[in-house]
């Protein structure tokens, strides 16, 4: 088997996997209207159309798989929590933690290394002597890294939304019980995805660092204005 | 052919944007710090976000120190 077709099998099995776990399981449990349904079904039609697009545009497979499918699982997650959220003992947060890191690293696996194809024109020439670029030397430690950083999400959100949990929050930390949920958690997942992605590519990137990107440097500052003003709304509503 | 060197103005902006960058990247040790903080106070989610702010603030500053063209 080639094993660089292997992410783009696993990434949208491990994706249903997640969307049974944080999406089905709590609307069968819990005889959610029709809006949650509505929004599980939007977000499996964006895992598949994922899946349909890894193979001629990986880069806008990586936006449906790392950003768009997230914020979708949460919002049907938290539309079908309604009051209550949904709470996961001991064991179901393991799984749960182990399928999002397992779903992310294959997410990641896919897309390093990988362009968009373009219809080109193969013209004979002299062998080169060059061979392939080899890996880099950090790749096991971005891999783990990856892995961690995920694991460490995925446990401390479904602490976040625990109302056992909440007791150890701050007012803040109720407040984001009581209804704000949504917003907060949609923008810390987005942020959480884009922070693994960035951090992992970093290491798993075959080719050298690319130039100074003035636009890359603004985003940056874009995103840790989001982050402060997310931050500094939470802390205050207490 | 012979690299023609660039005006003595763009050499000085490029030396101001990396010497921003670092400013930065040291100004990203608050956040961090913040972080630590609000963990030590078990408050997760404010740490959470406060090592975002952190990291997208060094990211930033690390982005303008770069050199000018790929390696």
């Amino acid at each position: 088997m080639d094993l660089r077709a292997a992410p783009r099998i696993l990434t949208p099995v491990l994706g249903a996997a997640c969307w049974i776990q944080l999406a089905l399981v709590p609307l069968l449990s819990r005889r959610a209207s029709a809006v949650p349904w509505l929004l599980a079904a939007l977000s499996l039609g964006l895992l598949g159309a994922g899946a349909r697009e890894s193979v001629r545009h990986p880069e806008r497979s990586l936006l449906l798989y790392a950003g768009v499918f997230p914020l979708s699982l949460a919002a049907c997650a938290v539309a079908a929590a309604g009051a209550h959220p949904a709470r996961y003992d001991a064991p179901g947060q393991a799984v749960v933690a182990a399928t999002v890191a397992a779903f992310l690293a294959a997410s990641a696996w896919g897309w390093s290394g990988s362009r968009d194809r373009v219809p080109a024109v193969v013209v004979a020439s002299a062998v080169s002597e060059v061979g392939p670029s080899p890996p880099p030397p950090l790749r096991v430690v971005g891999v783990v890294a990856l892995i961690a950083v995920a694991l460490t999400l995925a446990v401390v959100a479904p602490l976040g939304v625990s109302r056992a949990a909440s007791v150890h929050f701050t007012r803040g930390g109720a407040a984001l019980l009581r209804g704000r949920l949504a917003l907060v958690a949609a923008g810390g997942l987005s942020l959480a995805v884009l922070w693994t992605f960035v951090a992992g590519g970093a290491l798993l990137r075959r080719a050298p660092a690319p130039a100074r990107s003035g636009a890359r440097a603004w985003f940056y500052l874009c995103a840790a204005t989001v982050a402060f003003a997310m931050r500094y709304w939470l802390d205050h509503a207490r | 052919m012979i690299a023609l060197k660039p005006p003595a103005l763009t050499i000085a902006f490029r030396w101001l944007v990396r010497v921003v960058g670092l400013a930065l990247m040291v100004c990203a040790l608050v956040p961090y710090w913040q972080a630590l903080r609000a963990l030590d106070q078990r408050d997760y989610v404010s740490a959470l976000l406060a090592g975002f702010v952190g990291w997208f603030i060094s990211h930033a500053g690390l982005e303008l120190v770069r050199p000018e063209s790929a390696e």
